[in-house]
């Protein structure tokens, strides 16, 4: 969602080793509170209460789970009741059927839960935005019609007064509330691995831009889809429990689309894609609306009504939550600044500038010999309904070449780079890369495999410092957050100028130093071939001779790099071989003093009626 | 029932009545979502209101569902106004959002709708109600057929406003591109809210109509909502006419439906429809223009 705030993000990408996080106060801590939990259970003598303290952890718990998909994905699911809903009635068919006790549900429940995300998720994850919403409120309302369809409107669990334990079925309520926090406590050990791992990045990559995160190497759908799976998987294992202590399960309790909208709101109200966040929203929402709904028994729909209200102030007017609030109270914002100052090591506003050379040629670790094809594309053709924009080009790269792609306006250059780094599929032809045939192969794929690409209109992760959106170049390829990803980034922010500024939101950045930016990005990727999608396009004269010198010491270094730009004459006087595009056919390839001769080149760019002159 | 010529008659021609109104239905979510870009899930809450409003002022004041049609329109579009303010506060394009404000809304109204007037269904009862006309064995409902006409004209109107007005060109305009619209001079703000209010005056005027023969509740919106924005997908999100042809095609779906399949297993075949066409064609069947 792109109204968050991501100031938090900043957090070193140094993780810590597997021991000392068993015993750091991530851990400890969450479990202390638990063990005073539970002990202050035994105070609670009043049932209405204890039944209270369990559905408020019920629905901190669920609304963790929307969280990761919902807030730290950015996929805004309204059919997240479709989980809790089939762990429900899981629970009571396998009880019903076959006599097996809930426990024996959890399980399967979550192997269920898993399914139905695959289920759901595989075609509906490919949407983007309001459609992703739009499509997933369908699911849930389909399964209330089946259920109710089957015969199930009011199902009763059936009692076993003569072992409670073993079949959910305490008379106290507080028992609930100790197995729903015992839950809750690991869901939120999910959060916090989650925040400490890559995983946090490549889902604020996700959140932020889809496009740009593929440009890095993430496997988008995969990462969005997997992230589904566990929060469908953990919300139907709630489902379950949820089911045992209501007693009587009905479509409309568990698979309305309040169960989904609560969900969704609980986070909004604490602050969506927050840890806290849900936990927070959950305290302040859910005593408030059951107290509403008890003192006004008679009159159904105050509670929704409340709902209603809270969800429109809560956009309107702290879209962030009120985390936000909390954290601006001076007693809390000291408790939250300690807290990030000890508990993450490798803070990158402490870290000082690793000493790096500035050349890039030592970090690559493969580099291949001088004068290797590293690229190559075989009668390459593109066409949208008829209208070709590539028509059979060929042509390959060799290692440590300077390329530059130029043509007219509607040549077909955009489409050809697209093509290039796997972000539209080939109507015909063949791309290798090396020796191996990448055609068809997803954008993320060509990333990983060292083609990266920056963009025409920059694609930065605006909300995330310019650290970060280097570390996400990196981060993809080597999958783990630790000390050396820490001097890839370094290096690369020192080759592109902008080490001066890690803790800048990219958003801030000037636009030519977002240009930059994205070059540090691909860098760190540790790329064969950088593409620069028009790179000079808006630039002064400053500017571009900046730009030009920073390329040319990356070419000096070894860097296959292919430019595409419209402006034949200052391509013509940085690259080292020029290709020439026509409506979509390749007229000329060459040194540039020569294909800038050439009368078909001439004819191109000023219409035949200069070829005289 | 035999599956005799009188049978097929009289599925398609109730086919055909239902569509109409699904048609204005469609329409009003393809105008708001067309020139806004915002889903409105509040907008079968506001078609609840119309009905009720009808059938507050049908049973205080014996006024006719069919001549107040119209004002339920007008009214229904100044009660539209708040909502589109709230939406138009947002920021433009945070289409998430927008989206929940609307669920927020949705959830205010049929809330509001609850406590004040009750779970229990309501309807109006008038003499065409239960007449018929008798073509030929096909039996076809009055109160239907009124309903038709009115949402027929409604929307020839609705295409001659954005056909043939200057407000409606500056709407089709900040429709195709609200930054070059801004730049020629069209209000897009004020664009944006009248698109909103006409489009809840548009669900007023349809529920106005829907009342005599379909009795209300505060959840009837959560039904149709979800035929609503099946019929607009059905066309492609944002185009008029294919969002009213959308429209005829949820009618007939659901009138064979009604003679194949118990109500409920109807409704899920209309969610399949759904997800289904969202996920291979969100362009709509037709290919009309949307803007991308």
């Amino acid at each position: 969602m792109t109204f968050m705030a991501d100031a938090s993000v900043a957090r070193g990408a140094r993780g810590s080793r597997t021991n000392e996080w068993l015993l750091s106060r991530d851990v400890l801590l969450p479990i202390l509170v638990f063990l005073l939990f539970v002990a202050a259970l035994g105070l609670v003598n009043d049932r209405y209460l204890a039944r209270l303290i369990a559905l408020v952890i019920f629905w901190a718990a669920l609304a963790t789970t929307w969280n990761w998909i919902g807030g730290y994905a950015g996929q805004l699911s309204l059919g997240h009741a479709a989980f809790v809903g089939l762990g429900a009635y899981l629970g009571y068919a396998l009880e019903s059927q076959y006599g097996i006790p809930p426990w024996f549900a959890l399980p399967c429940a979550a192997a269920l839960g898993a399914l139905a995300a695959i289920a759901i998720g595989a075609p509906t994850l490919r949407l983007t935005g309001v459609f992703f919403s739009l499509a997933t409120v369908a699911f849930p309302l389909a399964l209330q019609i089946l259920f109710t369809y089957w015969g199930y409107q009011e199902v009763l669990i059936r009692t076993h007064p003569d072992n409670p334990t073993l079949y959910m079925q305490w008379e106290d309520p507080r028992a609930y509330a100790i197995l729903l926090g015992a839950v809750l406590l690991c869901y939120w050990f999910g959060t916090v691995a989650l925040e400490r791992s890559q995983w946090r990045y490549y889902l604020a990559a996700i959140r932020l831009d889809q496009i740009a995160a593929a440009s890095v190497g993430i496997n988008t759908f995969g990462v969005k889809l997997t992230t589904f799976i566990v929060s469908g998987s953990a919300a139907c294992v709630l489902g379950v429990i949820y089911a045992q202590m209501l007693f009587v399960i009905t479509p409309d309790t568990v698979l309305g689309v309040n169960v989904s909208l609560q969900a969704m709101v609980l986070c909004l109200v604490g602050g969506i894609g927050r840890a806290y966040g849900p936990l927070i929203g959950t305290l302040m929402v859910v005593p408030m609306t059951q107290a509403l709904e008890a003192r006004f028994q008679s009159t159904p729909g105050v509670a929704q009504l409340v709902y209603g209200v809270v969800l429109i102030i809560v956009i309107l007017i702290i879209p962030n939550g009120v985390i936000v609030w909390l954290q601006q109270l001076p007693l809390l914002a000291r408790f939250s600044r300690a807290h990030k100052a000890t508990s993450h090591a490798g803070v990158p506003h402490e870290a000082k500038p690793a000493e790096v050379s500035g050349e890039l040629a030592a970090s690559t670790s493969e580099r291949k010999r001088l004068g290797d094809v590293v690229f190559s594309i075989e009668d390459v053709s593109k066409a949208y309904y008829g209208v070709t924009a590539v028509r059979n080009v060929s042509f390959s790269v060799y290692n440590g070449e300077f390329v530059g792609i130029v043509g007219p306006n509607g040549a077909g250059k955009t489409t050809l780079f697209d093509l290039l780094t796997g972000f539209q599929p080939l109507t015909a032809g063949k791309i290798r890369l090396g020796a191996r045939l990448s055609t068809g192969l997803p954008a993320y794929q060509f990333s990983r495999e060292g083609v990266r690409r920056t963009f025409q209109v920059p694609r930065p992760f605006a909300t995330l410092t310019v650290y970060e959106n280097v570390l996400l170049g990196a981060l993809p390829v080597r999958h783990r957050l630790s000390d050396d990803i820490d001097t890839v980034v370094w290096r690369a922010l020192n080759v592109i100028g902008l080490d001066d500024r890690p803790n800048m939101p990219a958003g801030l950045l000037t636009p030519s130093q977002i240009r930059l930016l994205e070059i540090a990005r691909a860098l760190a990727g540790n790329p064969t071939v950088l593409l620069l999608d028009e790179p000079l396009a808006g630039l002064d004269h400053t500017e571009t001779n900046e730009l030009v010198s920073i390329l040319e010491r990356l070419h000096r270094s070894g860097l296959t790099i292919i430019l595409v730009d419209h402006a034949i004459a200052t391509v013509a006087n940085v690259v080292h071989r020029m290709i020439v595009l026509d409506n979509g056919n390749l007229i000329a390839d060459g040194k540039p003093d020569e294909v800038t001769r050439l009368p078909r080149v001439v004819e191109a760019y000023l219409g035949s009626r200069w070829q005289d002159a | 029932m035999s599956w005799s010529y009188t049978f097929w008659a009289q599925t398609i021609v109730g086919g055909l009545l239902l569509g109409g109104i699904y048609a204005l239905l469609a329409c009003s979510v393809t105008l708001i979502f067309g020139v806004m870009r915002v889903i409105n899930f509040a907008q079968a809450d506001f078609m609840m209101l119309g009905m009720y409003m009808t059938y507050v002022l049908y049973h205080a004041f014996g006024i006719d569902p069919l001549l107040f049609s119209l004002p339920a329109g007008l009214a229904l579009a100044v009660a539209g106004l708040p909502a589109a303010g709230i939406v138009e506060r947002v920021p433009r394009g945070n289409q998430d959002a927008q989206l929940i404000l609307t669920l927020g809304v949705s959830s205010v109204i049929q809330s509001l709708a609850l406590i004040f007037i009750g779970p229990t269904p309501k309807a109006v009862m008038r003499p065409y109600t239960i007449a018929y006309f008798d073509v030929g064995g096909v039996l076809i409902n009055h109160a239907r057929v009124f309903a038709f006409l009115g949402a027929c004209l409604l929307m020839l109107g609705l295409f001659l406003f954005l056909t043939r007005t200057w407000i409606g060109r500056a709407m089709r305009a900040t429709a195709d591109d609200p930054t070059a619209a801004g730049g020629v001079g069209v209000n897009v703000s004020r664009i944006h809210i009248i698109a909103f209010i006409m489009g809840t005056g548009l669900d007023g005027f349809a529920g106005s109509l829907m009342v005599t023969f379909i009795s209300v509740t505060p959840f009837i919106g959560n039904d149709f909502i979800m035929i609503m924005f099946l019929a607009v997908v059905i066309g492609g999100l944002g185009s008029v006419p294919g969002a009213a042809l959308g429209g005829l095609i949820v009618g007939m779906i659901q009138s064979f439906g009604a003679q194949l399949l118990t109500l409920q297993l109807q409704n899920l075949t209309l969610f399949i429809m759904f997800v289904v066409l969202l996920i291979i064609r969100p362009q709509g069947l037709f290919g009309f223009r949307m803007r991308a």
